[in-house]
């Protein structure tokens, strides 16, 4: 902080005849009757008689160019000798000017006494302000806070009640405090209501983010909710509210105009599905963030007011449901770029030390504003070899448009990774305490250095990587911010030259965004492998994996390198519709803590998408929560060799061939399928890795079960939110060759009492994808394995009245074979666990 | 005739639907010889320049500004790892500048003596990773796959469309003669 200026951008004229009087001419509004002049001997002494300051003192013949470090005597309060200023007694004038910012000449003066905003320093004779104590512990359930008179940082838990008896208040990681209105209250009663209609058991999802050009469904299920049987309810749609907000205000008010009139009938749930809201009906609109949350109410008494007993999807902070606009389309807010170009003559790829010293910035208009005072998430883009800061026009502006200040800079990618990791750290420390000079100053106060994201491409992409690792593994100590402030890594086409030892996110929430496509950093056996990354990622980490895009379709401006079948290349302007949507659904997610975001990360593709995105665009998704999120993991191959006992301790039965447990890695340098390498088309980890999963097939003629027994102390499922787990169709094996296509497995929930429920994956619009069919890397067609996660709402279980005991699930178990999916099939697993919403 | 050029009008249209001519060019096999040495000119710094592109990262006071003719396969900007261009016993910076044209502006961070150091690429890795080590190796493939100095013929045309020796402040000066460099030989126009 500089010291506390009274004079900014003024300066005066000052007089001074020795003789202990001044006179003096004004400019600006200054007054300078408080100015003083002590004469004694062969010196003077200038004081400002406000007591601030000090300010700097410059002695010039005239006004212009006064300052200057060239005509700088010293401050207020010091004592000037006047042999030093080159003056005698009886010099009848003097000019000198005091000016801001002020000037020093030795660091205590420039002391504001606040050890929280950094040690301000004296540098060419001009204030330097500290860099602020950091105290964020990247734990979004602490308090963190400095000591003014120490600069100690300290932590203490988040203290989330807020005082009122209607609401429980906790907190979530990543999202801090949230609320729900106490059950016991009298408020209502949580529950799911919005969703879609299915064409099969479980017949209905309810999910939380819909695109606005979609309907949204109201469903009951009898069997869940039986005292509804018969019940005449208005069903109201109202905006949003805070569980607070429900327990002070329970009246009810249609966003639509007027609540709809329902019967509830017994029966199945199919028989109790209504439209609730049609497409395009309701505002979609978020500020400059994303998902419009609205409220679902059955008002059972038809009162117009929110009682005891009835029914709300959205009871708590947590909206009920959320209308999300095209995520392809720009933000509400007017953007703005410009350039700071330093002085090496070529600006992308220079001869000798390139990606030292330019950078592009894009920020929302409004920081021009006087007097605005919004800050907002910083972004920094970090291009690949032989790529350009300004190629990502299209990406900056985009994510500008939505409240965030995204900075793409020089990339010194070409001696390779360490000097990339390097411009990636340095520019972001750059635009942080350059902030008040770059663009004239316009950042000044607007960049939240507490929430930054880091996008990189190619070997930028793990350059990122890298510099995340400096941070947490190398000591290396950024000026201005913490791994903390990284709130999420998103690499794209990522390049593992240093592998593990190198390249490791960490716990950083991570996203990888990737083309089937590529010719560069292709994903061929024995290659550098992207997914490694993803792999190593241990914090919520997601994967965007886009058939028929290229390398450099994700950028403006480099060589088109796609290699895939013909007829698939989906081009650049598709590929971007797909990249700007994701990254801006991934930086909402983990910048802004949008659980509209979310949705997008896992839910089946074919279902779910962002809506400029054309319907034919192949992506797959990989989506797996942090540790914390994790209520139980049945198995995840990483710590139990066996094939017949999982990793969580319970037994293992199949009937499924060719069961191996083995590192995810392909070794052998081909893509053919050979009979001998289990992991054929694994590109999921390097050597140096441990990733671990199984694969097996099945084949036509009969069905096939994989079943995992779920040990005594975790059978109870009745809190948990979601069966999460993901698979992948092993590439060119004979049985992916010949089925050709998604593949399709029911998993079902087994009770200790003989209750058991299935589900098709197929019913949630898509199955595991089939690989890209491209070639080369050995015989026939299909590239790397592409892993796909299926999350299950544990509830999904419960429907039409499955009669499945919750709390007493003894098997997790998968059924393939043509009563229960695809005929045959060849297939990888990993990750089957429980989760928290 | 006519049915000739309908056919390869075709052949063009079905290529270009394939996606074939997208595909990157295959990196060459590797030790590779330049094709030419077209401009060499020593420098001299009086501002000490960090060199990034070597493990050992040395201050560079002198060295080579050169321009080669290369198979343009080598200059392709790609991510993955790239055939590494040594000049005797250092390794050599280029720019992504040489696709399509093959002819890449280079630095040599000393001062090597161009009539008895072979030029050439090595195993494609990461430049900061080489060492003297690898390089001494790497040499020592060279030398076996029969890659020697160019011929001092070459060197002595080289040398004089280079010109005599440039006393250069630093590193700036260096990138603003690099970057003329770049236009006289690289740029489309530069090649008619």
């Amino acid at each position: 902080m500089r010291p506390q200026s009274l004079i900014p951008k003024r300066w005066i004229l000052i007089v001074i005849f020795l003789t202990g009087m001044i006179s003096s001419a004004a400019w600006g509004q200054i007054a300078t009757d408080s100015l003083r002049a002590e004469l004694t001997g062969d010196a003077v002494r200038l004081t400002w008689g406000a007591g601030t300051g000090p300010y700097g003192i410059y002695r010039a013949a005239d006004p212009s160019g006064l300052d200057s470090a060239d005509n700088y005597v010293g401050v207020t309060g010091e004592t000037f000798f006047l042999d030093a200023l080159d003056l005698e007694p009886g010099d009848p004038v003097l000019y000198f000017l005091v000016a801001d910012p002020p000037r020093c000449n030795q660091h205590f003066i420039c002391s504001n006494g606040n050890p929280c905003d950094g040690v301000e320093t004296c540098f060419d004779r001009r204030c330097i302000a500290g860099e602020p104590v950091n105290c964020n512990d990247g734990d979004s359930c602490t308090e963190d806070s400095c000591s003014l008179s120490t600069g100690a940082c300290s932590s203490t838990a988040l203290d989330c009640e807020d005082g009122d008896p209607c609401t429980l208040d906790y907190c979530t990681q990543g999202l801090g405090c949230e609320s729900s209105v106490d059950p016991a209250a009298g408020v209502g009663v949580a529950a799911e209501l919005a969703g879609n209609p299915l064409g099969a058991y479980p017949h209905f999802e309810f999910v939380r983010s819909f695109n606005e050009d979609a309907p949204v469904s109201l469903a009951v299920d009898p069997g869940r909710t039986p005292d509804l049987v018969g019940e005449t309810c208005d069903v109201y749609v109202v905006e949003a509210r805070s569980a607070a907000g429900w327990c002070s205000d329970r009246t009810l008010s249609d966003a639509r105009g007027a609540p709809d009139t329902r019967t509830f009938v017994a029966g199945q749930v199919q028989d109790n599905t209504f439209p609730l809201v049609p497409p395009l009906a309701l505002d979609s609109s978020a500020g400059h963030g994303i998902g419009h949350g609205y409220d679902v109410v059955l008002d059972c008494d038809q009162d117009g007011q929110l009682d005891g007993a009835e029914l709300v999807d959205g009871l708590e902070d947590r909206s009920g449901l959320y209308l999300v606009h095209d995520l392809t389309q720009p933000g509400p807010l007017a953007t703005v770029q410009f350039d700071s170009i330093g002085p090496e003559p070529d600006h992308c790829d220079s001869f000798i030390n390139p990606g030292n010293d330019d950078m592009r910035i894009y920020h929302p208009a409004e920081l021009q504003n006087p007097g605005f005072g919004g800050r907002f998430p910083l972004v920094v883009i970090s291009h690949g070899n032989g790529h350009c800061f300004d190629w990502y026009d299209f990406l900056g502006n985009h994510l500008a448009s939505y409240g965030y200040i995204v900075m793409s800079h020089d990339n010194n990618t070409g001696p390779g990774i360490e000097t990339a990791s390097v411009t990636t750290l340095t520019f972001t420390d750059r635009i942080l305490l350059e902030q008040d000079s770059l663009g004239g100053g316009v950042l000044l106060g607007h960049i939240d250095s507490s929430r930054i994201a880091w996008l990189g491409h190619s070997r930028g992409g793990e350059g990122i990587v890298r510099a995340y690792d400096r941070i947490v593994d190398d000591g290396y100590v950024p000026q201005a911010y913490t791994a903390d402030d990284i709130v999420v890594l998103s690499s794209i086409a990522p390049t593992d030259f240093l592998e593990r030892a190198g390249a490791d996110p960490h716990d950083a929430n991570f996203h990888l965004l990737y083309g089937a496509a590529d010719g560069d950093v292709c994903g061929c056996p024995n290659s550098l492998y992207p997914f490694a990354l993803l792999e190593r990622a241990t914090g919520n980490r997601h994967s965007t994996y886009l058939h028929g895009a290229d390398h450099n379709d994700f950028n403006c401006c480099g060589f088109n390198d796609f290699e895939g079948p013909a007829g698939t290349a989906i081009g650049r302007a598709e590929a971007q519709q797909v990249q700007k949507a994701i990254q801006l659904a991934t930086v909402e997610r983990y910048a802004e803590g949008s659980l509209a975001a979310e949705d997008f990360f896992w839910r089946q593709w074919e279902s779910f998408r962002p809506i400029g995105v054309d319907p034919s665009t192949v992506v797959v998704s990989e989506y797996r929560k942090e540790p914390a999120q994790r209520s139980f993991v049945l198995e995840d191959y990483q710590t139990e060799p066996s094939t017949t006992v999982s990793s969580s301790g319970g037994g293992v039965n199949f009937s499924v061939l060719g069961l191996t447990e083995a590192q995810l890695n392909d070794t052998n340098g081909s893509f053919s399928w050979t009979g001998t390498e289990p992991m054929n088309g694994m590109t999921r980890g390097e050597v140096s890795d441990d990733t671990r999963g199984a694969v097996f097939d099945y084949a036509a003629g009969g069905d096939s079960f994989y079943e995992l027994e779920v040990v005594p102390v975790e059978q109870d499922f009745s809190d948990d939110r979601f069966l999460s787990f993901r698979f992948v169709q092993g590439t060119r094996h004979p049985l992916t060759a010949a089925e050709l296509g998604d593949l399709n497995l029911t998993v079902s929930l087994v009770d200790g009492v003989g209750g058991a429920s299935a589900i098709r994956i197929d019913t949630y619009g898509g199955g595991v994808e089939e690989p890209y069919q491209r070639g080369n890397y050995g015989s026939g067609a299909g590239w790397q394995n592409e892993f796909e996660t299926v999350r299950i709402r544990i509830t999904d279980f419960l429907a039409n009245g499955s009669d499945l005991d919750l709390s007493n699930i003894r098997f997790v178990r998968f059924d393939f074979g043509s009563s229960y999916g695809s005929a045959q099939g060849r297939l990888g697993l990993d990750d089957v666990e429980l989760t928290e919403e | 005739m006519i049915l000739r050029a309908a056919l390869c009008g075709l052949v063009v249209v079905l290529v270009t639907a394939l996606g074939a001519v997208a595909a990157p060019p295959a990196l060459p096999e590797t030790p590779l010889a330049p094709f030419e040495l077209l401009y060499a000119r020593p420098f001299t710094l009086a501002e000490p320049m960090e060199y990034l592109w070597s493990k050992e990262r040395p201050m560079v006071t002198s060295g080579w500004l050169l321009v080669l003719e290369v198979d343009p396969a080598v200059a392709y900007p790609r991510q993955t790892a790239l055939p590494v261009l040594y000049a005797g016993d250092q390794v050599a910076h280029y720019a992504m500048k040489g696709y399509p044209s093959g002819r890449i502006v280079a630095v040599v961070p000393a001062r090597i003596d161009l009539q008895s150091a072979p030029i050439w690429f090595g195993t494609p890795t990461l430049p900061e990773q080489v060492d003297q080590a690898i390089i001494q190796a790497e040499e020592v493939l060279a030398r076996e796959a029969g890659i020697g100095p160019f011929p001092s013929g070459v060197v002595e045309a080289a040398l004089a469309a280079g010109g005599p020796e440039l006393v250069l402040n630093s590193s700036l000066d260096l990138e603003a003669l690099g970057r003329e460099l770049h236009v006289r030989y690289l740029e489309p126009a530069a090649l008619k």
